[in-house]
């Protein structure tokens, strides 16, 4: 078990650094020189040849990219993320205020997409070919073909305009309103869990049929137990690695979402930072919250690995 | 001799100005005192601090409530000593101003507002190239500085009402670090920043010692930003918020019917300044400059996106700025078009580009697009990132198009042309200017009196129409809605109108 | 051949060929075959556009902004008096376009990346995988955002910025195939026989590993047309005045209220669209499955 977790700890780290170098290089290489983003928020208003070059060397831009690259991990790992160009405050500040509030969100989608996803899987296995079979498939493909955004506007003009039941959008601390910050939580929790709900309910019930037609499911069938002792105590046990897979893959498709459903809703939280630091072309900022992305990403799959290989022991040794 | 009787006239216009405006009423019933007012905004500036060394254009509408500038304004009378300045005296020979200034202000750290803090911020604009006709600044005593200019200078006292004008505390600047500098606004203000949340919100909270005593009436302003119109009207409706500011024009008249209180004023004047200068490009041309304008149905879009809120410009000038009734637009005419762009050579069009920086409305661009489409020219339509946009700036815009503001928050036309104007160098680098451009924006400027700058702008409005320098559109509005029970002048654009010290909401 | 003769010799019930067996397959569940015709329906709509467009999806018409459905326009028309039938068709050649392309591309080169990376293995193999691993790591959404955000945006951006978010998928997917399939005895076979490297990969490894691929780039059509869309809700997809139904339903929001045909009509779009894929895709997986292979 503990060459398995040094094993998948080092290739986490190994890709934690290539993502760190492949964002570093594709900010700089790609077209859009970023001295002019300084030149513009320094308010130098034409500045010369001389002047451009000297505000290149100030910020570290003539220096060679190995050394500038080095120069920002080093940083990194210290915890500094450099400073944003335009808001000329400390990566590392916005990161840690809005970091919370995504990985509040995802947490509670992602246990919103379990709670309802696996039931659904269950139900729809155990009844194949019901009407209520026929439901779930048919809610799972709806699920996993909605533009999600699209989903937010409908949610919203619904719920906040026609019923008036919910805020419309923002955030508020747990700490100022714990009702305002739950009331707020709903909708765009609901629209960041469709997919997953989708992709767990489907997982589920796939594997499940397929344990369901194993011998020793057989013979637990044959002992005479009932039902739902079955289902739970020895189909779902085994059936649900890969759905524990799914859950994990669905991690990233959630911090995928907090772009456009963030920016839906009006959330400060990374998601959102990412869109507006990558069309403002901070350059900084988004090294910053690409890595940190990578880096919850990263670690989230890591759990999931180390979670599949605890509860089935052959892969630790495959 | 007859410059010095006219520069009399202005000085006693200025003084009996500021006279009347000091003696206009207030608002005759009682405000409600207390209560946040909640703005909805489509952005924030990326920084609120130091507004001296460092700018983001659109930061205007957020700062005010901090900041207060030298020159006050009054939306009927124009310039008025309502803010930082009580009085002010132009000297015979227009060459030096004082400022008398107001006692007991405090900025929000504690420090005094007196006249080196006024040189302080005055010396800050000047080291960075702005307010160029002013020579030095002199302090005569704590409450008394004076300007000394470089020649005349019609346009000063609107620079000193804006952004020039600010006054921020120099304790927050001198021996601060850059990280402070750039987080920590310090004004005059009827209220204090309390916390600023980057691209997220800007909470205001009133300030105990703001020399207007009795405000302001509101315990604060909260600025939140929602980028998305659609969020923004749904949660406006929903009553999330008192007002919503920026607000698309499609809005107005649905919301008026509703019973919101909508105010509507003029917001930019849209330009597009060619790329003139290039041998190879076709805006080198004049025939293509004139065809360009004659392509797109001005009205027809002010009709159906600007909702009676948008106006054609007249020529190159809006209705506001003086001079401009003398010109008029070069009207929609595709089969001239058309003819133009075959006389110069391009009988099947051409492909360009058209860039837009700023926030500009998607509609108006696709419009703008299908326009030319028909004309045979092929543009493609973009909004360049910050990055991108300053670019542009330095470098120039091959065989394009660079779509800008002209601004509309004054009657002088060349207030305008020195803010959004194509000169100084570096402003619109590829775009042709004739020397006589500067020779009549000059003396503009120089203008003292109402009938020769109304005579001299209308001249230069004609020379910039005959030789299309820019090629003029449309005027765009600028939306709020205020929720019920809200008081505000927020709908006086120019921002130096607004008087958050003066808002309030009715509590039940 | 010498199958053949080996069934033949075993006396087996006569088998099917596979043609056969997949068509029984595919077409035999009813949600496939409305899938297939679907999109057999959408590329007949993208190819003909021009004749079965009523109107110029691009052409503006202020006088007849935001009218309701009726007999001239049978789904009303935009905020900018363009009709919305026409810009659904031309859109249908917008979607499929960015969708096919993209996951082409991005099958090709994420096939032969992972493909070589499996088949020389050593240290090459390691790095071309690792490269792969940290692409995803991150989101498929945030890795086209940053792509098409720094390149702008724009049809062939949007493109590239959706393929490259999906090569390590497609190169994950052929390395493992590549791996089971090396091992197998028929290539070992081959390659006793003196075929080139080359020659094995063109023309035995890529074959045999056809199937999962297959299935895999007809499921992921229907994300990247989803992905599309977003890239255009957030203002950096396809650029006006192309119709694209992301562009469309970004562009209609602002009108949700005032005009919800404008939103809804585009949105069903993509989801009948993706969903047909989906089907599509899953027929496939069970049409292809090796274990069903020879039976019914």
């Amino acid at each position: 078990m503990h060459t398995f977790i040094l094993k998948r700890l080092g290739q986490s780290l190994i890709v934690l650094v290539l993502v760190s170098v492949i964002i570093f290089l594709s900010v700089r290489i790609l077209p859009g020189d970023p001295i002019y983003l300084i030149v513009q928020e320094s308010n130098v208003a034409g500045a010369s040849p001389e002047q451009l070059a000297q505000l290149r060397h100030e910020h570290g831009l003539d220096r060679h990219l190995i050394v500038q690259y080095f120069d920002w991990i080093g940083g990194v790992l210290r915890g500094d993320l450099g400073v944003s160009i335009f808001g000329k405050q400390p990566v590392a500040d916005e990161v840690l205020r809005r970091l919370p509030i995504t990985l509040e969100l995802g947490l509670w989608s992602v246990l919103v997409s379990a709670a309802i996803g696996i039931p659904m899987g269950v139900i729809s296995a155990t009844r194949r070919g019901s009407w209520i079979d026929n439901a779930v498939i048919l809610l799972s493909n709806i699920g996993i073909t909605i533009p999600v955004f699209w989903f937010g506007l409908l949610l919203m003009l619904f719920f906040s305009l026609y019923l008036g039941w919910l805020p419309a959008m923002g955030w508020t601390p747990i700490t100022d309103n714990v009702g305002l910050h739950l009331q707020q939580l709903v909708m765009p929790v609901i629209c960041l869990s469709i997919f997953p709900i989708a992709a767990i309910a489907r997982q589920t019930r796939s594997s499940l049929m397929e344990v369901i037609h194993q011998d020793y499911v057989r013979t637990a069938w044959a002992k005479g137990l009932d039902e739902r002792a079955v289902i739970f105590r020895h189909a779902l046990k085994n059936g649900l690695i890969p759905v524990i897979t799914t859950i994990g893959l669905s991690a990233r498709v959630i911090v995928g979402g907090s772009t456009v459903i963030e920016t839906v809703f009006g959330i400060p939280g990374m998601g959102r930072l990412a869109v507006t630091a990558v069309s403002n072309k901070d350059f900084a900022v988004v090294q910053g919250v690409i890595v940190i992305i990578a880096a919850t990403v990263i670690l989230v799959n890591l759990l999931i690995d180390l979670a599949y290989g605890w509860v089935d022991p052959r892969i630790r040794y495959s | 001799m007859k410059t010095r009787t006219t520069l009399k006239t202005l000085r006693a216009l200025l003084v009996t100005t500021a006279l009347v405006a000091a003696g206009a009423a207030a608002p005759t019933f009682a405000q409600d005192r207390g209560g946040v007012m909640n703005i909805l905004a489509r952005q924030l500036p990326s920084e609120m601090g130091n507004i001296k060394t460092t700018f983001a254009a659109g930061t205007s509408g957020y700062i005010f409530p901090v900041v207060e500038t030298l020159v006050g304004v009054d939306p009927e009378t124009g310039f008025s000593p309502t803010k930082l300045a009580t009085a002010w005296k132009v000297a015979d020979d227009g060459l030096s101003i004082n400022f008398t200034l107001r006692e007991g202000v405090k900025f929000h750290d504690g420090t005094d507002f007196n006249a080196e803090a006024v040189k302080w911020n005055i010396d800050q604009s000047l080291a960075k190239g702005a307010l160029d006709t002013v020579e030095s600044v002199s302090v005569d005593s704590d409450y008394s500085v004076t300007l000394h200019l470089k020649q005349p200078d019609s346009t000063l006292f609107k620079a000193l009402s804006w952004y020039d004008g600010i006054m921020i505390s120099p304790a927050s600047v001198e021996g601060q670090t850059a990280e402070f500098v750039a987080s920590h606004i310090v004004g005059t203000g009827p209220f204090t920043m309390e916390k600023f949340e980057q691209d997220a919100k800007v909470e205001y909270v009133a300030f105990a010692d703001y020399w207007d005593e009795g405000k302001p009436y509101l315990d604060g302003i909260t600025y939140t930003v929602v980028p998305d119109q659609n969020t923004a009207k749904t949660a406006f409706l929903a009553g999330q918020a008192h007002v919503w500011d920026y607000m698309d024009s499609r809005n107005a008249p649905e919301l008026r019917d509703m019973g919101y209180t909508i105010n509507i004023t003029a917001g930019l004047g849209r330009i597009m300044y060619p790329d003139s200068v290039n041998a190879d490009s076709p805006y080198s041309k004049l025939e293509v400059r004139q065809a360009f304008e004659h392509a797109i149905d001005k009205h027809a879009i002010v009709d159906a996106f600007g909702y009676g809120t948008w106006s054609v410009m007249d020529g190159p000038c809006a209705d506001i700025h003086v001079g401009c009734d003398a010109v008029s637009e070069l009207a929609y005419d595709p089969a001239l078009a058309r003819d133009l762009l075959a006389k110069a050579g391009y009988p099947n069009g051409f492909e360009t580009t058209v860039y837009a920086v700023g926030s500009v409305e998607d509609e108006m661009m696709t419009a703008i697009q299908a326009f030319l489409a028909d004309a045979g020219i092929t543009a493609t339509m973009l909004k360049p990132d910050p990055a991108t946009g300053a670019a542009l700036h330095a470098e120039g815009w091959n065989n394009a198009m660079y779509l800008q503001g002209l601004t509309t928050d004054g009657p002088s036309f060349a207030a305008a042309l020195s803010v959004d104007g194509p000169v100084p160098v570096g402003k619109a680098p590829v775009t042709e200017v004739p020397e006589r451009y500067n020779e009549l924006l000059a003396q503009v400027m120089a203008a003292t009196d109402a009938e020769s700058e109304r005579a001299l702008s209308a001249e230069l409005a004609q020379f910039i129409q005959d030789e299309m320098i820019y090629i003029p559109m449309f005027v765009t509005s600028r939306n709020a809605a205020l929720g019920k029970g809200v008081h505000s002048d927020l709908e006086a654009y120019s921002v130096h109108f607004w008087n958050p010290a003066e808002s309030w909401i009715e509590q039940k | 051949m010498s199958k053949s003769v080996l069934t033949g010799a075993m006396e087996a019930p006569p088998r099917v060929t596979e043609w056969q067996r997949f068509r029984r397959v595919f077409f035999g569940r009813k949600i496939v075959v409305f899938g297939t015709a679907i999109i057999g329906l959408l590329v007949f709509a993208a190819i003909f556009a021009p004749w079965l467009a009523p109107y110029d999806p691009v052409k503006i018409s202020l006088t007849e902004r935001l009218q309701g459905p009726s007999w001239a326009h049978w789904l009303g028309t935009d905020n900018y008096g363009r009709d919305t039938l026409s810009r659904l068709i031309y859109g249908a050649r917008t979607s499929l376009f960015v969708g096919l392309t993209s996951v082409g591309l991005a099958s090709v080169v994420g096939m032969v990346l992972g493909g070589m990376a499996a088949y020389y293995g050593g240290w090459f193999g390691a790095t071309v995988m690792r490269v792969m691993d940290a692409l995803m790591a991150l989101p498929v959404v945030v890795l086209a955002l940053v792509v098409a955000a720094l390149l702008g945006g724009g049809l062939w951006n949007v493109i590239f910025a959706l393929s490259v978010s999906q090569v390590p998928e497609y190169a994950r997917l052929m390395a493992g195939q590549v791996r089971s399939v090396k091992e197998n005895d028929y290539i070992t076979a081959v390659r006793s026989l003196g075929a080139k490297d080359s020659r094995i990969m063109f023309g035995h490894l890529f074959p045999n590993s056809f199937a999962p691929l297959i299935v895999q780039f007809t499921l992921q059509v229907g994300s990247t047309i989803l992905g599309e869309a977003i890239l255009s809700f957030l203002g950096i997809g396809i650029t006006p005045p192309t119709a694209a139904w992301g562009a469309m339903i970004s562009n209609a929001r602002d009108y949700l209220l005032q005009q919800p045909i404008m939103s809804i009509v585009p949105g069903l779009a993509i989801m009948l669209t993706v969903f047909a894929f989906n089907m599509v895709g899953d027929g496939l997986r069970d049409a292809l499955d090796p274990r069903l292979r020879g039976r019914l």
